[in-house]
């Protein structure tokens, strides 16, 4: 289903894949890499239509592997394309080896990820086990939640990627999002043109001028180029702001690396991240029209993780509430071990009760979390690491 | 080696783990210890053709629609191209690569293709003659003389073909009926051959219009007189009036000279001749029935030859051979020994031997024997050594006379009209090679053949290969209308692309598609590898479709370090 707007842009009634492929088109990528894999595939499908209709004029490669989906994406980029792959769970692990070569070689790919659960057993359901497995990996993390960002937020991953020189994850829930049609406004070209122009990178490699990349490095300067990717990760996490104003001063939607809601009188505060943010912005919403002082904060920005501007919303009287669609095995949910451990500057600790919920694909519905928001609004004291829900007792 | 670069703080550093200098200093071929090196091997195509044509060049030539180059690289080795790609037994074909994948290519029909192509477009110019080479003689008109003709005017020799009959062609024209080679394009490739300056003098008998001594006044003389004297089936009653040699009845129904026949023949054997017998006396009324003493495993005709007198509903009766005809009414009674297979024979073959016993009649009004032809070399004196069968000049197409040369059915066992062309062809070199340096010449090809199993098939698609068609059924048995139908220039192409190109590079890219040091570089249609930088890791010999590239021990390759 297609509308025309009355600004003149288009909005399309689309999944969340073909959100990604939209954006991906929008960004004009030049070399897309294509590795089937359940629930991505019709990310890449489209994608491959595009390039077969003439409407994207890129590179469209079907590899053998994920793995070599990574590695030829990492080629291309290194002579100066603009690159992009999708995949998920499995193949993301796969890929785990050359996701570290992506940004030693600080190369701007951009990579949608569907999660899923990690086997065994089988799953392709979605947790965020695959992604927040590839934390360290020198990847920016941004995980959203809706098919609108989907599309918006590939456009600002190109752009903060070029910028700082590092690869983009945009991890968006399997089947939630990846097969669920949403309203979409298609990006008009002309603007993200304007807001996105070819990638014009300061080093590549070129036969005229033959340079070797990511050869042996010895103790002397190994440390230094690692320094300089931490470097660049601080530089991302301000200049993601930047990006996501500029974006939205064109197209006129602003997200943020952390957005809040009804923060300011809660005593209560739900901290989630990807689709279980909006339902539970949904329940936060719902719980206000009773009249209970419950907000929310979203972390839509996950690497680098925005700890000064976490510092900046959390407030050391308020009880604080963390979904975590994943478990840390041996110790708990790991994004509430990140907030935990940038509060750790904070000078008056708030308590903080981290649930873990919804794995492995199992629904979280506004129940769940209003059953959740009982349960620990109450609970005097922060007893465990975490705290499971929804599981067989 | 580079200058080297001092890094003192973090900013020095660029932002990225890359060299600050090129690297062109750095001599990565220095680790290998195999060279690949582009060389062609031989396509099977070109090891089969009795011919000597380059079929895998000129396929690829069409593939580019270069009909007219195409056209020139077949008439470099065969002056009958339009002939062949109609009559020839294409071994080219059942040694096709493509049969292990698909289908072969069907060869003869892009031989058609660009042969009836030429006598459309091409005018052939004389040749340049080379006053200081003298003049041939040839005996005989048949392709083994055309071909010879051929290629010696195109050597620069002066040269004279002696046809005993009053047209030339020999037994393309005698003994090919008209429903497989129309005599409008034997006429017009014939008439190529005398453009291009062959002369030719017809009705000229040798040993009768023309003394073999009186050859003297050329340099040398080439015999290739063919094998037209029918062998006799040794049965009582051979003598009878309407028993008469199969070649005889052909030379007659192709001059246009027979009138028709009715009832049941007996055609004798098993060979070509005795098919086109066959089919011949079905188009003039007759009906015709095959008699073979062996089994259709062992039939020397051409397998599609075969099929189509089966499709035209001649009966072929196989373990079956004449014991006697007699008079029989106004009809011959025909007795006939069925035969079982016993032991194999000096030809391979298993030898029939008779049933005791087992013997039938059947009441025909004709028979028309067909079992082999041998040459008729009474004309030749004393000097030149000949055997029962014919002239051997083991491999040298010299015989026992210097300045004379011999091939085709008359010197050959294999007695095919591509077979006859090449001896043509290769005679002519001799003969060239004989008055230029008084050596003899035995052709050889040492390269390697390319077979299926060396061909990466993951880059080729299945394909079938071009329909034949042929005329309706209902306008064969009473004409003589060429059955076959040749390709239309879009499916000459198709079938065109179908070709592997084996063991000869093509120009595919893949090579220099997948070289992971860039060490290949495209210079004129052609890949050079720059051993500077290859570490001779042989993903270009993996990846090229069809083995046009081979490692060899580093060094060993004459070209490299130049």
């Amino acid at each position: 289903m297609t509308n025309i707007n009355s600004n003149g842009s288009t909005t399309k009634v689309i999944t969340g894949s073909h959100a990604v492929s939209y954006g991906v088109k929008s960004a004009r990528a030049e070399v897309i890499t294509a590795y089937p894999i359940t629930p991505q595939t019709s990310i890449v499908e489209l994608l491959s239509e595009f390039c077969a209709s003439g409407a994207l004029d890129a590179e469209f490669i079907k590899v053998e592997s994920e793995h070599s989906a990574m590695a030829s994406l990492i080629s291309a980029s290194a002579v100066g394309a603009r690159s992009f792959t999708a995949t998920s769970a499995h193949g993301l692990a796969l890929m785990h080896e050359m996701l570290h070569w992506a940004a030693g070689d600080r190369l701007p790919i951009v990579m949608a990820n569907v999660n899923r659960a990690m086997g065994s057993p089988w799953s392709i359901w979605v947790d965020h086990n695959d992604s927040l497995s590839q934390r360290d990996t020198g990847w920016i993390q941004y995980y959203v939640s809706s098919n609108q960002e989907i599309t918006d937020t590939i456009l600002q991953a190109f752009k903060l990627g070029e910028m700082v020189g590092l690869p983009v994850m945009i991890n968006l829930d399997g089947f939630f999002l990846s097969h669920t049609v949403e309203p979409v406004e298609i990006l008009d070209q002309d603007k993200a043109d304007q807001f996105l122009p070819k990638y014009e990178p300061q080093w590549k490699l070129d036969l005229d001028d033959p340079r070797t990349i990511g050869a042996l490095c010895a103790p002397d300067h190994y440390f230094e180029l690692r320094c300089q990717i931490q470097h660049a990760m601080e530089t991302a996490k301000v200049k993601a702001v930047e990006v996501d104003r500029e974006f939205g001063d064109l197209f006129g939607r602003y997200y943020q690396n952390i957005e809040t809601y009804e923060i300011d009188d809660a005593e209560t505060v739900l901290i989630a991240y990807a689709t279980m943010a909006q339902t539970t912005l949904h329940t936060v919403k719902q719980l206000r029209r009773q009249g209970r002082k419950v907000g929310m904060i979203r972390i839509r920005l996950f690497r680098p993780f925005p700890t000064e501007r976490l510092l900046e919303v959390i407030k050391p009287d308020v009880r604080y509430i963390v979904l975590d669609r994943n478990i840390g095995f041996g110790v708990s949910g790991i994004f509430c071990q990140e907030i935990r451990s940038a509060l750790y500057r904070h000078d008056l600790r708030p308590k903080i009760f981290d649930i873990v919920l919804g794995i492995g694909g199992r629904d979280i519905t506004p129940e769940i979390i209003t059953g959740v928001l009982d349960k620990y609004e109450k609970l005097p004291t922060v007893d465990q690491d975490f705290y499971w829900e929804g599981v067989m007792s | 080696m580079a200058k080297k670069v001092t890094l003192k703080s973090l900013s020095d550093y660029p932002p990225l783990p890359i060299s600050l200098g090129s690297m062109s200093w750095n001599k990565t071929g220095s680790w290998r210890y195999v060279d690949p090196v582009h060389e062609d091997k031989l396509s099977p195509c070109n090891h089969a053709c009795p011919a000597g044509e380059n079929i895998q060049k000129y396929i690829q030539l069409v593939t580019k629609k270069q009909y007219r180059e195409a056209y020139k690289i077949i008439r470099q080795a065969n002056p009958l191209p339009a002939t062949t790609g109609r009559v020839c037994y294409h071994p080219c074909e059942a040694n096709c690569n493509r049969i292990d994948f698909d289908e072969a290519i069907s060869i003869h029909y892009l031989e058609r293709f660009i042969g009836d192509w030429g006598l459309k477009h091409v005018k052939t110019r004389r040749a340049k003659s080379d006053p200081a080479k003298g003049k041939v003689a040839i005996i005989g008109a048949g392709p083994a003389g055309l071909s010879a003709g051929w290629h010696l005017v195109n050597l620069g020799y002066k040269v004279t073909i002696f046809e005993a009959l009053s047209k030339p062609g020999g037994m393309l024209r005698v003994g090919i009926p008209e429903y497989r080679l129309p005599r409008r394009v034997l006429d017009a490739e014939i008439k190529a051959i005398e453009q291009r300056g062959v002369t030719i003098k017809t009705g000229v008998r040798i040993g009768e219009d023309l003394k073999f001594e009186d050859l003297q006044k050329f340099r040398a003389t080439f015999m290739a007189v063919g094998a037209h004297k029918s062998k006799p089936m040794r049965i009582k009653g051979e003598e009878l009036e309407d028993v008469e040699p199969g070649l005889k009845f052909l030379a007659e129904v192709n001059a246009g000279k027979r009138k028709r026949i009715t009832g049941r023949v007996a055609v004798i054997g098993g060979g070509n001749t005795a098919i086109d017998v066959a089919r011949c006396v079905l188009r003039v009324g007759g009906r015709p029935v095959i008699y073979y003493r062996r089994t259709l495993q062992e039939m020397p005709a051409i397998r599609e030859e075969i099929n189509e007198a089966e499709h035209e509903g001649i009966a072929i009766n196989f373990l079956t051979a004449p014991l006697e005809v007699k008079k029989h009414g106004g009809k011959l009674r025909l007795t006939l020994q069925k035969m079982k297979l016993g032991k194999k024979d000096e030809s391979g073959r298993r030898r029939p031997v008779p049933i005791k016993g087992a013997v039938e009649n059947v009441l025909i009004t004709k028979i028309l024997s067909a079992i082999g032809e041998d040459p008729d070399l009474s004309f030749l004196p004393e000097q030149v050594q000949k055997e029962r069968w014919g002239i051997d000049t083991h491999g040298t197409h010299q015989t026992t006379v210097d300045e004379v040369f011999t091939g085709g059915d008359c010197a050959d066992d294999r007695r095919a009209v591509a077979d006859a062309i090449g001896a043509g062809r290769l005679a002519a070199l001799a003969i060239d090679r004989y008055l230029c340096s008084e050596k003899s010449f035995v052709a050889s090809n040492d390269k390697a053949v390319t077979h299926y199993t060396d061909l990466n098939t993951n880059y080729f698609d299945h394909s079938p290969s071009v329909e034949k068609k042929k005329i309706a059924d209902s306008r064969r048995n009473k004409s003589f209308t060429e059955v076959n139908i040749g390709l239309s220039e879009q499916a000459a192409f198709a079938e065109a692309e179908r070709c592997f190109s084996c063991g000869v590079c093509n120009a595919c890219d893949n090579c220099w598609v997948f070289c992971p040091d860039i060490a290949i570089s495209r210079v004129d249609g052609k890949y050079l590898v720059n051993y500077d930088y290859c570490k001779g890791c042989g993903i270009c010999v993996h990846e090229c479709p069809r083995d046009a590239i081979h490692l060899k021990a580093r060094g060993s390759h004459h070209d490299e370090y130049q």
